[in-house]
């Protein structure tokens, strides 16, 4: 593992030991598994070092079969420091219902991302400017990515008037 | 009198107007996908629209009397197309170039709508994926043939009509 990187991974485990839950590399990928009520302070602490936020994007964990899962979601942030060129991963496991604070006060990339997030997860994001749907139709009513939702929709595709020629 | 034969055609009016329709057909294109870059080939110089009358793409439906789907349609983008296709004045035709357009293609998921022909009127569709350019010409003299022929054929006529061939 890269020098910098395990610099900052030891400053974390100091600042928050008893919140990590998991830490793994995965085909090269530092990937930290972090307790949900912890994600804005853990990426409070993150944000000095980590100045640019990838991606947010998350899991629907419902038909995984994981023991001791509910339904409920993972939670990815993917950061990247381009002064030090190091990468991380941060998840966590976060109720179905559950409302998760928005690092847009942080990273402002995150605005568009977790109205992604919540358009096609429903995942709630408080602290958040604008959470609308972004990609999706504003009258769209279904967060498509939730493992219950059919890939065919539900009748979206097919709510259209017809249009006939004047003659 | 031989003199009245060499400068003079006797026709009819609708005769005329249909000559005058067909030969400057301007399209509208609705490019979405791949298919709109066989459209741009087929109105670039290699293919060249012009040479039958179709070298204006009307960017403008309120200007343009063909409308060319060229690919797939999400069902955002649905309302934006029936609102094009309301714009263009009659009379007016429409080609759904390419699977996509005409029935979903590979996108059999929510979000993109499975064939334009349920919610607009279409008159030829043009079939491959994407079609080569010279697909789309052909669909579009077939729709000069259907403007020769008349309109009342062209609503009466069982099927679409469908050129092109699989595995070009």
């Amino acid at each position: 593992m890269n020098d910098l990187l395990q610099s900052v991974l030891d400053s974390l485990d100091d600042r928050f030991k008893k919140y990590i839950k998991e830490k793994l590399i995965d085909r090269g990928d530092c990937i930290v598994r972090i307790d949900k009520d912890s994600i804005y302070s853990v990426m409070e602490f993150l944000k000095p070092t980590f100045d640019f936020l990838i991606d947010i994007t998350a899991i629907d964990t419902s038909e995984l079969k994981l023991s001791g899962k509910s339904e409920g979601f993972d939670i990815v942030y993917q950061l990247y420091s381009t002064l030090k060129n190091i990468r991380l991963r941060i998840k966590s496991y976060i109720n179905k219902d559950q409302k998760v604070r928005s690092v847009s006060g942080l990273w402002k990339s995150a605005i568009s991302l977790e109205r992604e997030v919540y358009d096609m997860f429903g995942i709630e994001f408080f602290d958040h400017p604008c959470l609308e749907r972004i990609l999706l139709p504003e009258n769209f009513e279904s967060h498509p990515l939730r493992k219950g939702y059919p890939l065919k929709g539900i009748g979206e595709r097919d709510h259209f008037p017809r249009v006939e020629r004047a003659d | 009198m031989e003199a009245l034969e060499k400068f003079f055609v006797i026709t009819r009016i609708d005769e005329i107007i249909k000559w005058a329709e067909r030969n400057s057909m301007w399209p509208m294109p609705f490019g979405t996908a791949c298919c709109g870059i066989e459209m741009m080939a087929a109105a670039a110089s290699r293919y060249d629209l012009g040479r039958f009358g179709s070298e204006f793409l009307r960017f403008s439906p309120r200007q343009a009397d063909l409308m060319i789907v060229a690919g797939r349609v999400p069902i955002k983008l649905m309302p934006v197309l029936i609102r094009i296709w309301s714009q263009i004045p009659e009379p007016k035709w429409c080609i759904s170039m390419g699977a996509c357009a005409s029935s979903g293609g590979l996108f059999d998921n929510y979000a993109v709508c499975q064939g334009i022909d349920k919610f607009i009127p279409v008159d030829v569709y043009v079939q491959g994926c994407p079609p080569s350019a010279e697909d789309l010409l052909e669909g579009i003299f077939r729709i000069q043939d259907l403007i020769r022929t008349g309109k009342k054929e062209r609503d009466e006529r069982p099927t679409p009509i469908r050129i092109g061939f699989f595995g070009r």
